[in-house]
């Protein structure tokens, strides 16, 4: 090539990858947005993970979050438009949010400035950060934009997130309970094993206690022929989070983000006490 | 000053399938428009019945307080595409949003585009929420289209309405119909016509309100989602709250708008609970078709299908026709339209049975098992049998105490289940011959799988994964049901019996003191959840005292009580 290729990496804030992560790797994010009434925060950037953390559990009101609106999209490429030559964008589920919405919206009225390729990534937490950092990864040995998302897309499938929730009550008042939304009103209560499949939420196991479901989400990475990397992913558990990675780790050939903390936004929908693995396989594509 | 308009038909609404193959026409909007000349005229040669670019603002304004004052009642009806329930704070945000923008420009010099453009650009910027970029899209197509106007005549602004449907359409990746689109395009298709009539800009305005409230009233039909949940779109009752609050404005009417104006065939709105209120009488048929012909008069469709039945809905160009209709002869209805053209994509529902099917269907999603096997577990007691349906069983069969006759009712439930597999699940020794018996005469492939106890089935239930297959599913149930342990207490004559498994173990004198034997003996280490099923005939104060003393053996755990209804144990312990 007569002239190095620069591309952009952008994602947004539910990708949850740490900030050392992100700046390392020149990955952007564009910030959610996370509502306690009508107060609105940027997802990762106006409120810290403690600070959410006690409002959430001492607000009346539970907080509501919503897409980052097209113009911030907008400026953000436009800005990258002075430094880069092409964007890849990719995103968290468009089934689960607008934010897909926004920024195609955004890249098409950027179209004539640079050229931006938007990839759904069907999931989002960690599995996003994943593919973003995957992203990066393409970027360095040489690939263009569109390569990059074609590639992205092709491996959507390789990328799991699995989750239980303390209760189903915040994905029920998020509107993101999808099919678990099945386990409501069960008389008994359940913390069900989750996971996200084409974008969706459903639920796979109807544990009833914290000790089985973490036991679950061991049994589900066992399942894996071969795991390229993984990460364990908590809001307030740490020490849960460790003893569990300390189990699986062994199974996957590289740890580069062994433990992750689901950002404000992710927590809103899935509630204190969540734990979460995300695994991305080796060798399938669709 | 002459307004040349070439035409003006109505947007098309068509989602792909309603297509005819090879072509795909999502709006075909044409109009003509005067020359930018008009941007200079001085304000004494432009006829009054202008909008000038203070009327937009004050329009605009007023339609963000009419949608802030429905907030709440949107955010109720918020269902698509996920409901979370935010349609009503989202569009409220987005205009807001726009409105600040604006600040306090206020000068009666203003021109429509720098009004709408500034609105367009503060809604861009602050749009919240699906609902809101739609809105900001829509904004944008209006903004768009009155570019260096400074006032607009009853021909720009209908142009700039169908622009900023026409572009709505353009920011959904995927353009479902039964939202804000629809309503948007039937508001558009309304003003339309009343132009082409010789309406002036109330006219017009009215017209596009009316239009709108009219397609709102159907997008439960168009959206399955909707339909279910028994409400119109919320985005889509958002614009229509707008339009109208526009179009009264438009006759200085700025008086609070009630919801009976927006909605004149309503579907529930979510505050009423109290059950249908479907319009029609009897039977009646939800006729769907497309037609292709040449030439197609949508005026005249109208005035035919109109006469043919009721609600109906008719939209499309002059070659592609898309009509929605309730009648209880839709054998005329086609032959009716048969006369216009060729038929296509032809759909007959039964209005009654559709309700009917919905609900069944809502049931059938939350029992059926995602695999392909039916779990129907035996019980005593209805609170049991609830419990066992929350971790999974397909279905319940209700023993009765010593209700041996009543078996051959299991193999009805057999034979009725959905699949070809079946398990069931045994929940005590009771009747197990007779059970062994009547499964084996079934012709489906039916597994007996014989836990000890209600708390070994509950367990071996709970901790089967959603994707087990058949025999998997029975190899790990039987293994869970041999390693765990159950409890029950039996209040009786001769003091309360302590039951380990089935079996007898020890006689105590109250229950707390069986229970206290039973904890020892099975020695579950530091539980979660401990749940206590309670029996017919278990007293209050019995179940306070086996309730404290779960408590103090176990400070860390929640305790749950679940009335049974079992009647061969007053307690039934489950440790988890």
């Amino acid at each position: 090539m007569s002239q190095p290729h620069r591309i952009a990496i952008v994602t947004d804030s539910t990708s949850d990858l740490p900030s050392n992560i992100r700046e390392r790797l020149d990955i952007r994010s564009v910030p959610l947005n996370v509502h306690f009434g009508a107060a609105t925060f940027q997802d990762r950037i106006d409120i810290s993970n403690e600070e959410f953390l006690r409002r959430l559990t001492s607000e009346p009101v539970l907080p509501t979050t919503s897409q980052p609106s097209t113009g911030i999209f907008e400026m953000l490429f436009r800005e990258l438009a002075d430094s880069y030559d092409a964007i890849v964008c990719v995103l968290m589920s468009s089934k689960l949010s607008g934010t897909m919405q926004s920024a195609h919206l955004a890249a098409a009225a950027v179209a004539e400035v640079i050229k931006v390729e938007v990839v759904d990534s069907l999931n989002s937490s960690l599995a996003l950060g994943l593919m973003a950092v995957r992203a990066r990864e393409l970027s360095s040995s040489g690939e263009d934009a569109a390569s990059i998302a074609q590639t992205l897309r092709a491996e959507t499938n390789s990328y799991h997130l699995v989750f239980f929730a303390e209760t189903l009550e915040y994905l029920h008042r998020g509107g993101r309970i999808g099919k678990a939304a099945t386990l409501l009103g069960s008389m008994l209560q359940l913390k069900p094993l989750i996971r996200v499949e084409e974008g969706v939420v459903i639920p796979f196991e109807r544990t009833r206690t914290r000790k089985k479901a973490l036991l679950g989400l061991e049994a589900f990475v066992s399942a894996f022929a071969s795991i390229d990397t993984l990460a364990v992913l908590h809001i307030d558990t740490p020490d849960d989070a460790a003893t569990l990675l300390a189990k699986i780790a062994p199974k996957a050939s590289r740890i580069d983000i062994p433990i992750g903390v689901f950002g404000p936004v992710v927590a809103t929908h899935v509630g204190p006490g969540a734990v979460g693995i995300v695994v991305r396989e080796l060798g399938t594509s669709s | 000053m002459h307004t040349q308009i070439l035409f003006c038909p109505t947007p098309t609404v068509m989602r792909p399938e309603y297509m005819g193959s090879g072509f795909v026409k999502a709006v075909n909007v044409m109009y003509s428009q005067p020359g930018q000349e008009d941007a200079n005229v001085p304000a004494s040669a432009i006829p009054q019945d202008t909008v000038s670019g203070a009327r937009l603002l004050a329009s605009l304004r007023h339609a963000a307080i009419v949608i802030s004052d429905h907030r709440d009642q949107l955010n109720s009806l918020n269902v698509f595409p996920v409901p979370d329930g935010d349609t009503g704070t989202n569009m409220s945000m987005t205009m807001n949003a726009a409105i600040d923008a604006m600040g306090d420009e206020d000068s009666p010099e203003l021109t429509v585009d720098r009004v709408a453009s500034t609105f367009a650009f503060g809604a861009l910027m602050g749009a919240r929420g699906n609902s809101g970029v739609i809105l900001s899209q829509i904004l944008r197509g209006f903004a768009n289209s009155v570019e260096g106007k400074s006032q607009l005549t009853a021909a720009q602004l209908v142009a700039a309405i169908n622009n900023a449907a026409v572009t709505a359409y353009k920011a959904v990746i995927t353009p479902v119909e039964g939202t804000m689109l629809t309503v948007m395009t039937g508001a558009a298709t309304r003003a339309n016509s009343s132009l082409l009539e010789g309406g002036g800009i109330p006219d017009i305005l009215e017209a596009a309100a009316q239009g709108a409230a009219e397609s709102l009233s159907h997008t439960p039909e168009m959206l399955e989602v909707l339909m279910k949940a028994r409400v119109v779109d919320a985005g889509g009752q958002g614009i229509a709250y707008m339009l109208r609050a526009i179009a009264n404005r438009s006759r200085g009417d700025t008086t609070p708008i009630q919801i009976g104006e927006i909605n004149p065939k309503p579907y529930i709105d979510s505050s009423d609970s109290t059950g249908s209120t479907d319009t029609h009488e009897g039977s009646g048929f939800c006729t769907n078709f497309v037609v292709f012909g040449d030439d197609l008069d949508l005026d005249i469709l109208r005035e035919r299908f109109g006469e043919a039945g009721d609600s109906a809905v008719v939209i499309g160009d002059r070659t592609v026709v898309k009509v929605h209709i309730h009648t209880d002869r839709p054998d005329r209805v086609l032959t009716l339209a048969m006369t216009f053209g060729n038929l296509d994509r032809v759909s007959i529902d039964n209005m009654d049975r559709q309700i009917e099917d919905l609900a069944a269907q809502a049931r059938q999603d939350r029992q059926r098992s995602a695999t392909g096997y039916d779990i129907i577990a035996i019980v005593d007691g209805a609170g049991l049998g609830k419990a066992l349906l929350s971790v999974g069983a397909t279905a319940v069969f209700q023993r009765g105490s010593g209700g041996r006759g009543a078996l051959h009712e299991l193999g009805e439930m057999i034979e009725s289940a959905e699949s070809g597999c079946i398990v069931v699940l045994a929940t005590s020794t009771e009747c197990l011959p007779e059970i062994h018996a009547v499964a084996s005469k079934s012709g489906k492939d039916v597994t007996v799988v014989e836990a000890t106890s209600f708390v070994a089935a509950l367990t071996a239930l709970s901790d089967l994964t959603l994707t087990h297959d058949f025999t998997a599913a029975v190899a790990h149930m039987r293994r869970t049901i041999d390693a765990t342990e159950s409890i029950e207490l039996v209040t009786g004559d001769g003091g309360v019996n302590l039951r380990i498994n089935g079996t007898v173990r020890t006689t105590a004198n109250t229950a707390s003191s069986a229970l206290i034997s039973g904890l020892q003996e099975v020695a579950v280490i530091d539980p979660e959840i401990c749940t206590i099923f309670t029996g017919i005939g278990a007293g209050q104060a019995e179940i306070e005292s086996v309730l404290r003393t779960l408590a103090d053996t176990y400070p860390d755990a929640s305790i749950e009580v679940v009335e049974g209804g079992q009647s061969d144990s007053t307690f039934i312990i489950a440790l988890e």
